[in-house]
């Protein structure tokens, strides 16, 4: 079936006459680069009589990657939900309009995206045992103050959201494309008709429509080659591709269906390759389907259908990647690394025969996807051992005694430093997504010298065993981008300090204090549930006993974070 | 009702911020650099042993109480010679610096309850089993890096909020008197456990018998110990003032100086001005007070030499005697001018010539 089939006459003069009348009445101007937002879920659950999706988080993370990589989204205007009911998406959703309206409060122009994969019914996103009217997000949709919303819908029966008012099946004509956003309104599209199965696919690990969807964003659906994929080519492009792909399959064939309701002269650029610097690049005479596969991120990025004499550039990140080629017998597979501000040319005669069994771009075994994910309001607990010191140091200030040093920020003559181990805890997205409370338990200890300043004396030198036990309280400010994590807030923590000297008028000491301050780290999500962190806390307390001191201590932890 | 409930609320809110703010300013603990240096500095009564061969069992004995310490260890067939009258002495002056010693140890042995700049004061503590409450201040002169203390003390349980109020070195106040002064430097570049240094006590056992405060309440005399402790050596002078001689009643005056190099050998020098005993060993009949001057040297071994010279008073004539030990404190030569017949072996199993009884001039 060809991508104009379902196309009727009248929609495309409908389409060229909206598109001939807004171009007089919104020029397109030079506008201001516009913001770009996007809010992608997901949930595998549809609830009873529906079987758990696989991959539906995992088209989450495609659909996030080419947004980020060549859709001009950065990473923390992209919110990503995962399995959440419908009361939760809702009230992210409304978040994510406060954050539209600050943005046209402070005068820029908004593209809003709004992506979900996972089961829909009788006209209701599933969101496990909850439903979300598709009335409802198409309402709120249309009140929603960005300039240009699209809404992305792959699910089982997902035509019902464009079906009032006559969804249509066939992509739109081609418009004038435009940098800036000088268009206006809506647009909803839907992975089927409201009465067909979206399906899932293992070879692609995914559902049809996003992945071609994604696809087409990577640089197949430029029919125009000029380094841009607008809305209506990633359109065109995914309907025909998944239309081809299901056609033979048991669930039916799948048709996307799409509700435009755009003003303005231009269309939206969706991709634009040139912001990728690393390309894979299908020659002319290269001809057969191709699947590029993300060896490190273990995700089928684009797939190819090379035609003989144009040449096809797929925009990808800097990485390893595998190529692979479909014969009858056998594949054609070649693992390649595609370095940052590079071109990597296919060239089949270079790839190697690998038979169907040995495919190793088909990754760990996929069941019932748990992908990444970063959870709102959890609990996690992260142990470290032996990976952390702390050290105390004189601040800055007027001493009180004649021998202090004035010299600041040295070395504390008082305290030891320490390597420590550390536990802590963490509750996440109490009052706000970001925001984050946290606990923490550090103790340590060593043998060491005490050097005591005798004055007249001279330094006395002491053998001496340490033992530190720290108990902290924080609240942080967390800031995720991929998966990084930033995090810094204010601490408080009780500090207790021991030490043994061994032949001095004064075995036993020890010193507690209240210490003000701030902590913060940077991590690294390994996995899902596990993240390995660099952590920072810097603290400030007052000692007394031998004059007034004011002192600050510092330490640093390696920690492995695991989610509860 | 409800005013009342409001001000309770008030003062809990109060009260809160107010004890986080305390515990966030001061912090607590015992955590101090300068409490160990003003350890260092506070008289330690193992410095100021006398450690003349032979008085262990006596220190031993002294080490519990000063009552225990003042038995006579020299029994027997020792009951009269000089090298047991020395040990007798040293164990005396061991038992009498331990009492008092161990009362500051005691005390001290407790966090400080007072930390200024340069000022420490423990107690007032009560000392149950003398049933006494003392109080131990010290302070340094941060020009010199020197030290200086003093001991209070007063009968019965006085301790308590500000039970010590205007009391402080040089003051008596609350019902407490100062017994004990002292002052100490120390050596710079000393080893850290060493307490080396030149330091200077006065003990008015006057003073403190009116306080009732005394192990024995006939104990009399102002005793006043130099010591220094540099040089490779511990040198002590002690001076006994103000007491009256037992058993004439007569105002009495003893000076002893001690010296014992770290290697272990040493000597020890008495002058003791009394009355003696006249009888059938001395030829005296007055009651002039006549000189005693003890003079003892002794190796690192523990071999040991002591000579004695009883002269002036009523004597007839300067008597002198002598007594050679080896380190097993067995006696192998002798001679008394009193009791020639009691002549003991050679001087040739001496292992010094004559020892010079005059005090040592090179005492602090």
């Amino acid at each position: 079936m060809g991508p104009g089939r379902a196309t009727t006459t009248s929609d495309r003069l409908l389409l060229a006459l909206f598109a001939a009348v807004f171009a007089v009445a919104l020029p397109s101007e030079v506008l201001a680069e516009p913001v770009r937002r996007a809010f992608l879920f997901s949930h595998s659950d549809g609830g009873p009589g529906l079987a758990k999706l696989r991959y539906a988080h995992r088209d989450v993370m495609k659909m996030r990657n080419v947004l980020t990589e060549l859709g001009g989204f950065s990473g923390e205007n992209i919110q990503v939900v995962y399995n959440q009911d419908s009361q939760d998406v809702i009230q992210q959703l409304r978040k994510m309009e406060e954050r539209v309206l600050d943005d046209k409060l402070a005068g820029k122009e908004v593209l809003l995206l709004i992506y979900y994969s996972g089961h829909a019914k009788d006209g209701a996103l599933r969101l496990g045992k909850t439903r979300l009217d598709m009335n409802l997000l198409r309402s709120m949709l249309e009140d929603s103050k960005a300039d240009v919303r699209v809404a992305l819908i792959d699910a089982c029966g997902a035509g019902e959201i464009t079906r009032e008012k006559g969804g249509v099946k066939a992509p739109p004509l081609v418009v004038s494309v435009d940098d800036a956003l000088t268009a206006r309104g809506q647009v909803i599209i839907a992975s089927s008709s409201d009465t067909e199965a979206s399906q899932e696919s293992d070879d692609i690990q995914g559902s049809f429509f996003t992945h071609y969807w994604v696809s087409g964003l990577r640089g197949d659906a430029d029919r125009t080659g000029d380094g841009r994929v607008t809305l209506d080519e990633a359109y065109a492009y995914a309907y025909a591709r998944t239309v081809a792909a299901t056609v033979h399959s048991r669930g039916g064939v799948q048709h996307p269906t799409y509700r435009y309701n755009l003003r303005g002269a231009g269309d939206v650029v969706m991709a634009n390759l040139g912001a990728s610097t690393s390309v894979v690049r299908f020659p002319e005479d290269v001809s057969g389907r191709f699947m590029v596969f993300d060896l490190e991120r273990q995700l089928v990025v684009a797939e190819v259908e090379k035609e003989r004499g144009t040449p096809v550039r797929i925009a990808v990140k800097g990485g390893h990647y595998a190529i692979k080629k479909r014969e009858p017998d056998h594949l054609l597979m070649q693992k390649v690394k595609v370095a940052r501000a590079s071109e990597h040319v296919v060239d089949p005669s270079q790839m190697e025969k690998v038979d169907f069994d040995d495919d190793y771009s088909k990754g760990a075994v996929i069941t019932v996807e748990q992908p990444y994910v970063r959870k709102q309001g959890y609990w996690g607990l992260s142990l470290s051992g032996g990976m952390g010191a702390q050290a105390f140091f004189n601040l800055p200030g007027p001493p009180t005694n004649a021998k202090r040093s004035t010299n600041p920020l040295t070395a504390s003559p008082t305290f030891p430093a320490t390597t420590i181990a550390t536990l802590q805890t963490r509750y996440h997205g109490l009052f706000n997504r970001h925001l984050l409370l946290s606990g923490d338990l550090n103790f340590g200890g060593r043998e060491y010298t005490a050097i005591i300043d005798g004055g007249a004396l001279g330094q006395l030198r002491y053998d001496a065993a340490f033992f530190m036990a720290e108990l902290g309280a924080g609240a942080m400010w967390e800031q995720e981008i991929w998966r990084l994590r930033f995090a810094a807030g204010p601490r408080i923590s009780t500090v207790f300090l021991f030490r043994h000297l061994y032949n001095a008028p004064v075995d036993n000491q020890f010193f507690m204090n209240m210490t003000p301050g701030l902590a913060g780290y940077v991590g690294f999500d390994i996995f899902r549930f596990l993240h390995v962190e660099l952590g920072l806390r810097g603290s400030y307390l007052v000692y007394a006993t031998d004059g007034f001191q004011n002192i600050g201590s510092v330490s640093a932890t390696l920690a492995m974070h695991a989610d509860l | 009702m409800a005013n009342l409930h409001r001000v309770y609320l008030g003062m809990r809110a109060i009260t809160v911020p107010v004890l986080l703010g305390a515990v966030l300013l001061g912090g607590c603990g015992n955590w101090s650099n300068d409490d160990i240096l003003f350890k260092l500095a506070a008289p330690d009564r193992n410095t100021l042993r006398l450690r003349v061969p032979g008085a262990e069992v006596f220190e031993e004995q002294a080490a519990n109480s000063t009552a225990q310490g003042l038995g006579n260890p020299c029994e027997g067939d020792e009951a009269d010679n000089i090298t047991c009258g020395i040990r007798q002495i040293a164990g005396f002056f061991n038992a009498f610096t331990f009492g008092l010693l161990g009362v500051v140890d005691n005390i001290t042995s407790n966090d400080p309850t007072k930390r200024e700049q340069g000022l420490r004061v423990w107690g007032p503590h009560f000392v149950q089993d003398k049933n006494f409450t003392a109080r131990f201040e010290m302070r340094r002169e941060e020009a010199t890096g020197g030290f200086s203390y003093c001991l209070h003390v007063a009968g019965g349980n006085r301790t308590g909020p500000f039970a010590d109020r205007d009391v402080r070195c040089g003051r008596d106040a609350s019902g407490f008197i100062e017994i004990f002064t002292g002052d100490f430097v120390p050596e710079e570049g000393a080893e850290p456990q060493a307490r080396k240094g030149v330091g200077h006590m006065v003990l008015n056992l006057n003073t403190q018998r009116r306080t009732g405060t005394a192990d024995d309440p006939k104990a009399q005399g102002k005793f006043i110990f130099d010591y220094d402790t540099t040089g490779g050596a511990t040198v002590i002078a002690i001076t006994v003032e103000d007491f009256n001689d037992e058993d004439t009643g007569l105002p009495a005056r003893a000076t002893y100086s001690y010296r014992r190099t770290d290697a272990g050998d040493g000597e020890i020098h008495l002058r003791l001005l009394k009355q003696l005993r006249c009888g059938e060993f001395f030829g005296c009949n007055g009651s002039d007070r006549e000189t005693l001057d003890l003079g003892a040297r002794w190796t690192a071994e523990g071999a040991s030499r002591v000579d004695a010279v009883g002269s002036g008073g009523d004597l007839d004539r300067e008597y002198r005697g002598w007594e050679c030990a080896q380190s097993d404190l067995r006696i192998v030569a002798r001679h008394y001018d009193w009791e020639p017949d009691k002549d003991l072996g050679s001087e040739s199993l001496c292992p010094f010539s004559a020892v010079d009884v005059s005090p040592n001039d090179s005492a602090p």
